[in-house]
C-alpha cells in the first residue's frame, strides 16, 4: 500500500488537494488522516497543535480525498492512508510528509 | 528608542507558549529525560495503526514554539532524551509527548508519565492547545525546574 499523491516533500498549494492511495485487492476500507507536525508563518495566535484529523473513511474505490488544505504558508503536515480487509488487518501507506500553503 | 522599542514589544508579543501576561525574561536550557520503551511493541491493533505512524517516532511538541515537532533521541532501550537551550524563563511552558505504545492506553499517543526535566518529575495535566494531555512546568534562569 502507498500513497500515490501527493509526492513526500512536495510544497502543496492546490486547495483542496487530491490524495490517493494505491491499495491491494482485498482492502475493503481506507482511512485518510492528516497532521500538522508544525505551523509555518502562521499568526502568532495560531498555537493549537491538533492530534491527527480524520479526512474521510471510503468502503469503496477510487481511494481518493480532495483534503481541504489548513490555513497559512509553509505548515509541515503529514498525511496517512490506512487500508483494512475484510477480517480487520490493516496496512497503512507510511507518513507522507508536505508543506502546504493556502494564503 | 526605548519607547519605540516598547511600543513594538507591544505590538509583536512573542509567539511562545505560556500565559500572555506572563512575559518571559529569558532562556533556559532543559534536559528532558522520557522513561519508556525505545522500540515499538508488535502487538499493537490495527485499529490503533494511525495513532502509531503519527506518534513514531517518539517525539516532544513544544508549546513554547507553537507546539513545534521535535524528536527525541533514543538512549538504550529504555530512555529517551531530549535538550532544548531556548525554553522561556518565567511564564509556565507546554509539553507533549507522543509515544507509539501509548496509543494502547491514550487515544492520541500521548504519554502521561515518567517525562522529568532537568531532572524534576512532571506531572501530567490536560493541555488543550497541544490537543490531549501533556506536562506543565515553569524555568528559572539557573535551570531550576518547577513542576
Amino acid at each position: 500500500m502507498r500513497m500515490i499523491r501527493p509526492d513526500a516533500g512536495l510544497n502543496v498549494t492546490n486547495d483542496p488537494q487530491v490524495v490517493e492511495a494505491s491499495v491491494g485487492h482485498s482492502v475493503v476500507r481506507v482511512d485518510f488522516y492528516y497532521h500538522i507536525d508544525s505551523y509555518g508563518a502562521a499568526p502568532s495566535s495560531q498555537s493549537a497543535m491538533d492530534p491527527p484529523t480524520l479526512i474521510v473513511t471510503l468502503t469503496s474505490p477510487p481511494w481518493r480525498v480532495s483534503w481541504p488544505l489548513p490555513a497559512g504558508c509553509g505548515n509541515t503536515v503529514s498525511l496517512l492512508a490506512v487500508g483494512f480487509d475484510a477480517c480487520g488487518a490493516g496496512n497503512d501507506t507510511g507518513l507522507v510528509t508536505v508543506t502546504t500553503c493556502k494564503p | 528608542m526605548a519607547r519605540l522599542a516598547a511600543a513594538a514589544a507591544l505590538v509583536f508579543p512573542p509567539a511562545c507558549g505560556g500565559s500572555p501576561s506572563e512575559p518571559s525574561s529569558g532562556m533556559a536550557t532543559v534536559h528532558f529525560v522520557y522513561s519508556a520503551s525505545t522500540t515499538t511493541r508488535p502487538d499493537i491493533p490495527p485499529d490503533l495503526i494511525a495513532c502509531v505512524r503519527f506518534s513514531e517516532p517518539t517525539h516532544a511538541h513544544v508549546g513554547w514554539r507553537r507546539f513545534e515537532l521535535v524528536n527525541l533521541t533514543a538512549v538504550g532501550a529504555d530512555r529517551w532524551e531530549l535538550t532544548q537551550t531556548d525554553v522561556p524563563v518565567g511564564p509556565e511552558n507546554q509539553m507533549l509527548i507522543s509515544d507509539p505504545n501509548a496509543c494502547l492506553t491514550q487515544e492520541n499517543g500521548f504519554a502521561t508519565s515518567n517525562l522529568t526535566a532537568n531532572g524534576v518529575a512532571l506531572v501530567s495535566r490536560p493541555v488543550p492547545d497541544g490537543g490531549g494531555p501533556g506536562f506543565g512546568f515553569r524555568v528559572t534562569a539557573n535551570g531550576t525546574v518547577t513542576p
